[in-house]
C-alpha cells in the first residue's frame, strides 16, 4: 500500500497535495482498497465555496455512499469530471488520475495542519488494532 | 449493564417519508443527539426504490409505474432497484467508531445479526463471502438489486434474501434493507426497463436467484414475527439492549422537511442528486 511522503492525509482518509495555493485533493490507496470497485463518483460545480469538512462530493461502492470532506477551505477550481464516466481510476491510480478536485485556499496554514504520510500510517494500524 | 439502542417501529410509510425519515435518523445521530437505532417499516404503496446514482430514466419504466400504482422513490444509498410491497424493511443508524471499521465489516457485523434474525424463523441462512474483485473487467449489473448477491447479504439455497444497502457519513452510518416476505417478480420486472424479448428469461433467472421469507417457510409468518426476530438478533449479535422508543419531534421535523424539498420531488427521485442539489439551496 502506498502512502507518497510528499502529500498529507486526512483521517477520512483522503490525500491532499499542495501546487501554490491550490490542494489537489482525492482518496488514499488504503480508502480505494477497502471501498472496494468504485461504481460512482459525484464532484462539485466549479466555484463552490467550501469550509474545513464540507461534503464536496460522494463516491459509491459496494451498495455504500461515502461523502467526500474538504480538508481545506476554499473554492473549488477544478474537478476531475473524467471520474463521472470513468471511476474505476479511483481504484486503479488513487494519486495519479483518480484525484478529484482542486481547491484554491487562502489559509495555508489548514494544508500544514494534516496528517503527515507517517501520521496516517499509524492512524491506520491504530484503525486495523481496533477492529 | 448492556449499551442501549433505540427500537422504532414506524409501520407502513409512505415512500418518500420513508426514505426522509432514514435520512434524518442519520443526520440527528451524526450530530450526537440520539442513540444507535434499529428502526422497522413498511409501504404504504408498492414502491420501487432506486439507488443513490441510478439513472431513473434508462432502468425504470416509468409510465408503467405510474399506470400500476408503483411509486417510484430516490434512496439515499447506494445500489440498485428494489421492489418494495409485502415485505419488513428495517433500517440500522449506528456510529462509525462502534469496534467496527470499514464497509465490509459493518455489511458482516449487521448481516450476521440479519442472519441470527431470520435462522429464529427457522431459514437456513448463509452470508455471502466477500466477491474478489474480478481483474479481467467488471461486468454489467442489472437494474434490479435482487438480482445478484453482494459481499455479505443473506441468501437460502443460493436465493437473495435481503438486499442491503449503506450511507456512510463522517461519524455514523445508514444501512436499510428489505426483507420480502412474499416476492412479485413479474411487477419488478414490468417497473424496470429491460427488453420484452429477455423479460421470460429475466423472470425464470429471478425465480431461482431471488427469495421471500414465506415462499421458503411451510407456515408464513407476520411482518410482527420478523420484527420479533430482528429484535433478538440485533440485541444478541451486538450485546445490546433494544428499548421500544418513539420518533423524536426533531426526527419528525427533519424529516417532513426531507420529505417536502427532496424526497417527494421529481427532481431528486427521476433526474437525480446532481440536478436536485443544483436547484436546492443549501439546507
Amino acid at each position: 500500500m502506498e502512502f507518497p511522503a510528499n502529500l498529507r492525509y486526512t483521517k477520512e482518509h483522503e490525500w491532499a497535495r499542495q501546487e501554490g495555493n491550490r490542494i489537489v485533493v482525492g482518496i488514499t490507496d488504503y480508502a480505494q482498497k477497502e471501498l472496494g470497485d468504485v461504481v460512482f463518483v459525484e464532484l462539485p460545480e466549479i466555484g463552490l465555496t467550501l469550509a474545513v469538512e464540507d461534503t464536496f462530493g460522494v463516491v459509491e461502492s459496494v451498495k455504500a455512499v461515502s461523502d467526500l470532506y474538504a480538508p481545506v477551505s476554499g473554492t473549488v477550481v477544478d474537478a476531475n469530471m473524467v471520474l463521472e464516466d470513468q471511476p474505476e481510476l479511483v481504484n486503479a491510480s488513487p494519486y495519479g488520475q483518480g484525484w478529484m478536485v482542486v481547491i484554491e485556499t487562502a489559509r495555508l496554514e489548514e494544508f500544514q495542519q494534516l496528517l503527515t504520510a507517517a501520521e496516517y500510517q499509524a492512524y491506520i494500524a491504530q484503525e486495523k488494532s481496533s477492529r | 449493564m448492556l449499551r442501549q439502542w433505540r427500537f422504532l417501529n414506524t409501520g407502513a410509510g409512505d415512500a418518500a417519508l420513508n426514505m426522509a425519515l432514514d435520512e434524518a435518523l442519520l443526520t440527528v445521530h451524526e450530530a450526537g443527539a440520539s442513540l444507535p437505532t434499529l428502526r422497522v417499516y413498511g409501504w404504504c404503496q408498492p414502491t420501487l426504490s432506486l439507488g443513490y446514482a441510478q439513472n431513473a430514466p434508462q432502468d425504470v419504466a416509468l409510465s408503467t409505474c405510474q399506470a400500476q400504482g408503483v411509486v417510484v422513490v430516490r434512496r439515499p444509498t447506494g445500489g440498485r432497484a428494489v421492489f418494495h410491497h409485502q415485505e419488513v424493511t428495517y433500517s440500522v443508524v449506528m456510529p462509525l467508531e462502534d469496534g467496527l471499521q470499514g464497509i465490509t465489516a459493518h455489511y458482516y457485523h449487521i448481516g450476521l445479526a440479519l442472519a441470527a434474525a431470520l435462522q429464529t424463523l427457522g431459514l437456513p441462512i448463509r452470508l455471502a463471502r466477500p466477491q474478489v474483485r474480478d481483474a479481467a473487467g467488471r461486468t454489467e449489473p442489472s437494474p434490479a438489486c435482487f438480482a445478484a448477491i453482494s459481499r455479505y447479504e443473506l441468501s437460502v439455497d443460493g436465493k437473495k434474501l435481503v438486499g442491503s444497502a449503506q450511507k456512510r457519513a463522517q461519524r455514523a452510518l445508514l444501512q436499510h434493507g428489505s426483507i420480502p416476505l412474499w416476492m412479485d417478480r413479474q411487477r419488478l420486472f414490468q417497473c424496470l426497463r429491460v427488453p420484452l424479448a429477455r423479460l421470460p428469461a429475466l423472470l425464470q433467472e429471478a425465480q431461482a436467484s431471488m427469495g421471500a421469507v414465506n415462499e421458503m417457510l411451510s407456515t408464513p409468518v407476520t411482518p410482527t414475527t420478523v420484527h420479533e426476530a430482528l429484535r433478538t438478533g440485533f440485541s444478541t449479535t451486538f450485546g445490546v439492549e433494544l428499548i421500544d422508543s418513539a420518533v423524536t419531534a426533531e426526527e419528525w421535523r427533519l424529516a417532513h422537511h426531507l420529505q417536502a424539498i427532496k424526497y417527494n420531488t421529481a427532481l431528486w427521485n427521476i433526474d437525480g442528486p446532481a440536478a436536485w442539489r443544483q436547484c436546492t439551496p443549501v439546507l
